[in-house]
Parts: structure tokens; sequence; C-alpha cells
């Protein structure tokens, strides 16, 4: 998993079966600094809680899909977690 | 599958009981002509290989598919100690 | 498997249902000589790893549903093993624990009406991980 700030929305109404309801949402991939880090990707919400400008963590690859309702769909980044904290021995800067 | 050379042993005596009794074997990725294409592993060892030998390797799920590894926590499987290959007729490498 | 050191922890309160309980470990990914090689991963713990620690990190799914014991689980990377040493070339390198001062910076995303109960330090969950390995008492050994 790696860290990620949502920083937009993606709506389409025409999706692949089992994509229904699914919350899309644009984040922007951090490195442990929280900086940005790599190119933006599109996620699709699996804790439903997610929203623009915060901090979560996401999931890559087959395991992406595990974290939805119905795990065979064609999903390859979901978020799977909001962060509240994140502690380091170094002290994470902003 | 992946080439690659045993540059090192690892010890980990604090570990997931269900990977006990395999050496676990740094290796260093090789590319086509030999040289070390600047990644590592460390992957169990399935078939005795030693420091210094060039093997043939396996990552993600792929893995788990070895006798030994079989439904086991594994994401890098060492499975073959390479003799020699050759790329369009020429002899890269013999052991 | 890929060598890292465990730099800090996130936590987390709003997720979903497979990571309750579980502690997440931001690790450092390190090269066989113990040097950093770039990069981080965020993972679960499976053998109560700890702030300084060098660890082995396992990343592949259906291995880290079955380490974990959570069948479906979206989890790919997990802490499978402490490092004791990586022997490599004539000189073997021991990777012992960084001793650093922790330092808790929090990074709250979007405010919420109340503040996690997990978010504060003072959880068992927390407090363990966060601890440098070599302040702390023996691991008593996970069974199963």
């Amino acid at each position: 998993m790696q860290l990620a700030r949502v920083i937009g929305t993606v709506v389409a109404t025409v999706k692949s079966p089992g994509l229904e309801g699914v919350k899309l949402l644009v984040i922007q991939p951090l490195d442990r600094q929280l900086q940005p880090a790599g190119g933006q990707l599109v996620a699709a919400d699996a804790v439903h809680m997610a929203g623009p400008g915060e901090l979560v963590y996401f999931v890559a690859a087959r395991e992406a899909a595990q974290a939805m309702p119905d795990p065979f769909v064609p999903v390859d980044h979901a978020i799977v977690g909001i962060v509240d904290a994140v502690a380091t021995l170094d002290g994470a800067t902003p | 599958m992946l080439l690659g050379r045993v540059t090192g042993t690892l010890v980990a005596s604090r570990k997931e009981p269900l990977m006990e009794g395999w050496p676990l074997l740094v290796v260093r990725q090789l590319d086509a002509e030999n040289h070390e294409a600047g990644g590592y592993v460390v992957a169990a060892d399935t078939v005795g290989a030693g420091v210094g030998e060039v093997v043939l390797y396996a990552t993600g799920s792929s893995a788990r598919q070895t006798e030994t590894t079989r439904d086991r926590p594994c994401d890098a499987v060492i499975m073959a100690i390479v003799d020699t290959w050759e790329i369009g007729g020429r002899e890269v490498y013999r052991k | 498997m890929k060598i890292g050191r465990v730099v800090g922890t996130v936590v987390s309160t709003i997720n979903v249902p497979a990571f309750d309980g579980r502690t997440l470990l931001l690790c450092d990914l390190l090269d066989p000589a113990g040097k950093p090689a770039g990069g981080y991963v965020i993972a679960v713990d499976s053998v109560g790893a700890g702030a300084g620690e060098t660890v082995l990190l396992l990343d592949e799914g259906n291995s880290a549903r079955q380490v974990l014991v959570a069948p479906g689980a979206p989890i790919r990377t997990v802490v499978v093993g402490i490092v004791d040493a990586v022997d490599e070339g004539p000189a073997m390198v021991v990777l012992g624990t960084m001793e650093a001062p922790l330092a808790a910076t929090a990074r709250v995303g979007r405010a919420r009406p109340k503040a996690p109960a997990a978010a504060r330090p003072n959880t068992p969950a927390a407090k363990r991980a966060t601890t440098p390995a070599a302040a702390r008492p023996a691991r008593p050994r996970r069974r199963r």
C-alpha cells in the first residue's frame, strides 16, 4: 500500500457491470514525506467515505478488486483506508 | 522467470512459521548479457543453490507453484540452477 | 521478498473492515547492504515488528491473506520476518535496530466532528509499534 491525497472525483455513467455505485476518485500518490510522487491515478473508493483533500492509503493490482463488494471487477487501484495520523522515526513533514 | 545471481544469504530467526524450513537467499537480477540489472530480491531456495551461482527465479503468485512452496507464503522462489545460456548462437554464460 | 526498515506507523479508523485491529507499518525499502533503496511501502504487521527494525516484506496477495488468516482481504504486503543479518560478500551486514527518537506527526485529513480513539498515540497498538524495539522487552512468541 502507498499513501495518497484525494484531489478530485470522476463521474462515469457508462461503466463495466459490477461498478455501479462505485465512487471513483482521482488520487495523487505521495512519498512518505507526503510530497507528490509519481503520476495521478483514478482509484475506486472502497471505504465509501473518502473525499477531496483527504489523506488515504490505497492498494494496487489484483488486491484492489478484493476490496470491492463484487471482487470480480476491473479495478486496479482502490482506496482502503483514510489516514488519521502518520507517526515516523524521523518525523513526517507536511 | 528471471535470471539472477545469488550474492548472499539472509537470516531472519523470527519469522512467519509457515516460512520455516527453506533458506532465504539474496538474488541480484541479471539481464540477458549477464550484467546486473539493478534490482534484487530475497528468494526462497528450493534447489540448493549456493552463493555465486546463476539461477532462475520466479516472483509473484507463481512463486507458490513449486512443491516446496505450494500453498505457503512466498513471493519469490529459486527453481533452477542455470548451467548455460546462449543468445543468437553465442554462449553468454557457462557455469 | 524485500528488505525494509520500519520507520513509522499509519493510524486509520475509517477503513475497509479487513484492516480492523491490524497494525500498518510504514517501511522504507532497503538494499541488501541495509541502505535505503528509494521508495517505501505500507505493510500489515504479522510478527510484532517495531519502529527501527529491519524486516522482511512479502508482497503477494495470496500469501498475505494466508499469513494473516484473512480470506478475501485486499491486502498484498505483509511484514513476515525480522532480519537478523544479511551475509553478502566478505563482510556480513548485521542489520540491527536503528535507534532514534520517535516524532509523532499527525497529518489529519478533512476535519471530522469526533477525533477517533485509535488516532490517539496511547492506544496499545500504536504505542507498541511506535516504541523503538530496543526499548521494549522481549516479545512473546506469536501463537496460532
